[in-house]
């Protein structure tokens, strides 16, 4: 098993830049909203910090998709990595939501459509990776972890549309058209340095599993 | 201004801690493996 690829080296290098640059610009250069005050500047790490777990789990959906199909343990495993940087990303997501609803509407958190459905996709997400403990069996754990991923993809698109679909305290979702260029391109950057972030940690995540497998491989040999 | 200090340092710490365990189990995972092809 050949070293990791120095292009993986080099990627975390540019999302550690970019990311560097987009919070500098989010927190210190781009001005404050003149409504929401210095608390919009969380949006700038909270929107593209949800489009990239949307990402994530969409990635999950294709690798589980594939596994089901081919049956390549690649493909399970590229699914199991995106998950996991994919449920951070959710988890941050809420947690800096979360920071901007305190001063904004006066709570931490309330069992709004948008927010309720978030957390249980990354409810949905977890499970997906606690299912990869239940089994000790690659082929079985892959399985079922991938039906979870499938399924659990379905929950994106009822979170993206869940502002349309129900009365929502959340606001409805920003277009090109409704926000300031200065605001479209500091998410921009952001969620480009989120997405650098992501494959970056992905594609670690991914190798760390292929080695893991391959030394699970020679213990069961071993017995 | 806290609350977005607050949530910018929540997002470089998980995701620098997050970095840094799977940096270190892939230390420990490929050590593992070399040792046992030398075995």
């Amino acid at each position: 098993m050949g070293r990791s690829s120095p292009l993986v080296g080099w990627l975390g290098g540019a999302a550690l830049t970019l990311m560097l640059i987009g919070s500098a610009i989010g927190l210190f250069f781009v001005a404050a909203d003149a409504e929401q005050g210095e608390v919009q500047r969380l949006m700038y790490v909270h929107v593209p910090a949800a489009w990239t777990a949307f990402v994530a789990f969409f990635l999950v959906f294709i690798g589980s998709v594939l596994y089901l199909v081919q049956r390549d343990p690649r493909a399970d495993r590229f699914a199991a990595a995106c998950a996991e940087v994919g449920v951070v990303f959710i988890a941050l997501t809420l947690a800096t939501g979360m920071l901007w609803g305190k001063p904004t509407w006066g709570v931490w958190w309330t069992w709004d459509p948008r927010l309720t459905t978030t957390a249980l996709l990354l409810a949905v997400f977890v499970g997906y990776l606690a299912i990869r403990g239940f089994s000790d069996d690659p082929d079985r754990r892959a399985r079922w972890s991938a039906v979870v991923g499938i399924l659990g993809f379905i929950q994106v698109p009822i979170v993206y549309l869940s502002v349309v679909w129900w009365r929502t305290l959340h606001q409805p979702p920003s277009s090109p058209r409704s926000v300031s260029s200065e605001i479209l391109w500091t998410w921009m950057l952001n969620f480009l340095a989120f997405l650098l972030v992501f494959s970056y940690l992905a594609a670690r995540r991914a190798r760390l599993a292929r080695i893991e497998a391959e030394l699970e491989t020679r213990q069961a040999y071993d017995v | 201004m806290e609350y977005a200090v607050v949530g910018y340092i929540l997002i470089w710490s998980s995701l620098g801690w997050f970095a840094w365990n799977t940096r270190r189990r892939l230390v420990e995972a490929e050590s593992l493996l070399e040792s046992e092809e030398y075995q």
